[in-house]
């Protein structure tokens, strides 16, 4: 896989502790999508999502398949599933990234023991086991679209991989969580820094870093 | 017959395991059902599998106050969704105990690292010393990832491994509550010195403040040399003089009543130390308009001492009270409630139709808790309690075949410390023995030279002057070979050796030895350690004696 200059002021993160996360990226989501970037650093992996290298002359779907391939694990949250708009239509996206990454599984499964690892989060309520017949057993995380109970769902799955980096058992999802205002915060001062744009995700990662839980 | 540690048992066990520990975790449900009447075992196995399994173990882990994690050295996805699920059900109930135990040669997954797992070997399943301790980490109150490490038993648990680093660091633990016993505390002579002082004072003394507050302190000083006789005329004295005034600038009656009750316990005067004790909760509650923690703390005195003077239902009755409270206002892991809840396991025992704990329990585990009793009792100085908990501990030690010869000597090395700090000088010169015996039968050497140490320091207090000086000059090339010859364990030999010269008279070779404990000491832990400013005080004494 071709790196290029996307985390300019740090290194580009080994796949082996890269999380490719598939979820909403909208303003609602937001609050959310800092929760789990903290909950991944925490647990010392890297999250990354499609769009980290900001560059717009490739496509999408190779922005995807890229940042997925680059991560031994990727976390799918399927909680936005649901109809939207006039036409009472689900988005597509995230099952399709999904799906992708079960390919990779399958494509790296009994290998050098470095399998692609997924993990897929619903709502506690959601009805994903008709729809998504074909997941059955493969035990989805459950989340009440909170931070309280989307961290410790993910680093309760990530400190358990195989070959996680491991962490301090004092960094619980508490302590994360007790950060999370202070993320809040930062984040604010970041997108002011950025003129009120979408900062670039590196940058995103690096300022979450700067205010990890410490003990 | 209740077996204490039923009380501390969770209601139920859940066992995660994966096909290579099924066997292990057959045997350990068998186990932990035979312990623990009350709780319900469940092994992953069998949680029934379909759609909805994994809701069935996610029910299963939040409905369990103990959770086993068996890790073998290839998990399966299955294994790892338990593995998750029960650090999520952990993070949610803080009161979940989890105890990893890894089967063979698997290594430790990152999210476990730092606590002390428990090992088996699958190809022989039914290991009950490993079990017993697994017993004992899901039964002892709140231990979980945090706590594991630091349990009030954890120390002891360590001589269930023959490893050196076990070894090692069960003897800075022991290190450390032994310096806590004697370490900084002022020697012998420099008391009699305090005493003789004082005693002056008194002679000149007419204000009766002054006086009582001389006699309190001679009073306790004797305590602390063991003369219960004076003790108790001096303490006896001081508190007539305050109840004949009871008025302000005299020292508080509760501060005489305390250590009279000790004192009068020491002489086995219980009746007489129990009013001592009543009449100082009496007063303390109408110093502090109530039942304070204060005279919380001397009713579960009041309590334990019944216990020690047979009036088992009495003390149940008052330590139930004591526990009831102390949990409510100091949490459960605090160690004056779990000195609290093994005394009362001590006064319901009693009550009993005259089976021992031993004969009821797993005596391993059993054994691994009376230290831990031991222990607790001494951290909040009451050395009697600790004494009849290790005397217990030794007594099931050493009519047990399964307890190792290892736990066999730590106990009769912690009972003769004990011992000899409270002042039964014979009974520690036996209880040193023994351990020096059995350390040396177990191989280890460091638990051999501290209790030869302390055989030493023993002897000595009772006179014993050629055997402690040879005792210890043993142990002085012993610690040379151990520890190095430039280490401060060489210098408090060469120190105590110096004060078995001065008492056979030899004072030029007894300054000698203690000039090169305080050359030796000062460059291991510097000039202003305090083992080194004692040191320097007896040289300093012994060429006022010279002169």
């Amino acid at each position: 896989m071709e790196t290029t200059d996307i985390y300019a002021w740090g290194e580009i993160p080994a796949a082996d502790v890269s999380v490719f996360l598939n979820c909403p990226f909208d303003s609602e989501y937001e609050p959310l999508l800092n929760a789990i970037l903290l909950a991944v650093l925490s647990c010392g992996f890297v999250p990354r999502i499609a769009t980290e290298t900001g560059s717009t002359a490739v496509s999408r779907i190779d922005r995807i398949c890229a940042a997925l391939h680059g991560s031994r694990f990727s976390i799918h949250d399927l909680s936005r599933c649901r109809g939207e708009g006039d036409h009472n239509l689900a988005r597509f996206n995230m099952p399709l990234e999904l799906g992708i990454a079960m390919g990779r599984r399958y494509a790296t499964q009994g290998g050098d023991g470095q399998a692609h690892d997924w993990l897929v989060l619903v709502p506690d309520d959601h009805a994903y086991a008709p729809f998504i017949s074909n997941l059955a057993g493969f035990d989805p995380g459950t989340h009440e679209e909170t931070a309280e109970t989307i961290v410790p769902a993910i680093m309760a799955w990530l400190l358990t991989r195989k070959d996680s980096p491991g962490v301090r058992s004092d960094i619980t999802p508490e302590r994360v969580l007790a950060s999370l205002p202070r993320l809040y915060a930062a984040m604010e001062q970041l997108s002011v820094r950025w003129a009120n744009a979408s900062p670039p995700w590196p940058a995103r990662v690096a300022e979450a870093r700067s205010i990890l839980p410490t003990v | 017959m209740t077996d204490p540690r039923t009380s501390q048992c969770p209601e139920r066990f859940f066992i995660s395991h994966g096909p290579d520990g099924a066997g292990v975790a057959a045997e350990l449900a068998v186990y932990l059902r035979g312990e623990c009447r009350k709780s319900a075992v469940r092994a992953s196995s069998e949680v029934s599998l379909g759609i909805e399994w994994n809701h069935a173990v996610f029910s299963a882990l939040a409905a369990a106050e103990g959770v086993v994690l068996l890790i073998g050295s290839e998990p399966s996805e299955v294994e790892r969704f338990e593995w998750s699920a029960a650090l999520q059900a952990y993070w949610q109930g803080k009161d979940k105990r989890i105890v990893p135990i890894l089967l063979g040669a698997a290594s430790e997954p990152p999210f476990l690292r730092g606590l002390s797992a428990v090992r088996v070997d699958p190809a022989h399943p039914s290991d009950e010393v490993a079990f017993a301790k697994v017993f004992e980490l899901l039964a002892h109150p709140k231990v979980g990832f945090e706590d594991t490490i630091s349990g009030v038993s954890q120390p002891w648990l360590h001589l269930l491994h023959d490893d050196p680093d076990s070894r090692a660091q069960l003897m800075r633990r022991l290190d450390a509550t032994i310096a806590a016993l004697s370490g900084d505390q002022p020697d012998e002579d420099e008391l009699r010195e305090h005493r003789a002082a004082l005693e002056q004072s008194c002679q000149v003394q007419s204000d009766p403040k002054g006086l009582a507050l001389a006699n309190l302190n001679i009073g306790l000083i004797d305590l602390q040399l063991h003369d219960h006789t004076n003790a108790l005329k001096r303490l006896g004295k001081a508190l007539h003089i305050c109840e004949a005034a009871d008025a302000e600038g005299y020292p508080n009656r509760v501060s005489i009543l305390l250590p009279l009750a000790e004192t009068l316990a020491e002489l086995k005067q219980f009746n007489e130390a129990l009013d001592a004790l009543k009449q100082a909760a009496t007063i303390r509650a109408e110093e502090d308009g109530g039942e304070s923690p204060a005279v919380v703390g001397i009713k579960q005195e009041l309590g334990s001492l019944l216990v020690r003077a047979g009036r088992h239902q009495e003390a149940e009755q008052i330590l139930e009270h004591t526990l009831l409270v102390n949990r409510r206002e100091l949490g459960s892991k605090h160690p004056r409630v779990e000195a609290n809840e093994l005394w009362l396991s001590l006064a319901k025992e009693q009550l009993q139709d005259g089976a021992t704990l031993a004969e009821a329990a797993e005596p391993v585990t059993t054994v691994m808790q009376l230290l831990g009793l031991g222990y607790t009792l001494t951290e909040l100085s009451d050395l009697e309690g600790a004494t009849v908990a290790l005397r217990r501990a030794v007594s099931i030690a050493e009519r047990s075949p399964g307890v190792k010869t290892a736990i066999k000597a730590g106990c009769w090395f912690y009972l003769g410390v004990v011992l000899h700090k409270s002042g039964d000088w014979e009974g520690a010169v036996d209880a040193l023995r023994t351990a020096a015996k059995e350390n040396r039968a177990a191989g280890i050497s460091e638990g051999w030279a501290a209790s030869m140490y302390y055989l030493g320091i023993a002897l000595r207090s009772q006179g014993m002057l050629d055997e402690a000086e040879s005792v210890l000059s043993e142990v002085l090339e012993a610690a040379k070979e151990i520890y190095g010859p430039r280490r401060r364990e060489v210098a408090e030999n060469l120190y105590n050796l110096g004060l078995v010269a001065r008492d056979r008279g030899d004072l030029q070779v007894a300054s000698d030895r203690i000039h090169e404990a305080i050359q030796i000491g000062a460059e291991a832990v510097g000039y202003d350690d305090p083992r080194v400013t004692k040191y320097q005080r007896a040289l300093a004494r012994l060429e006022r004696a010279s002169v």
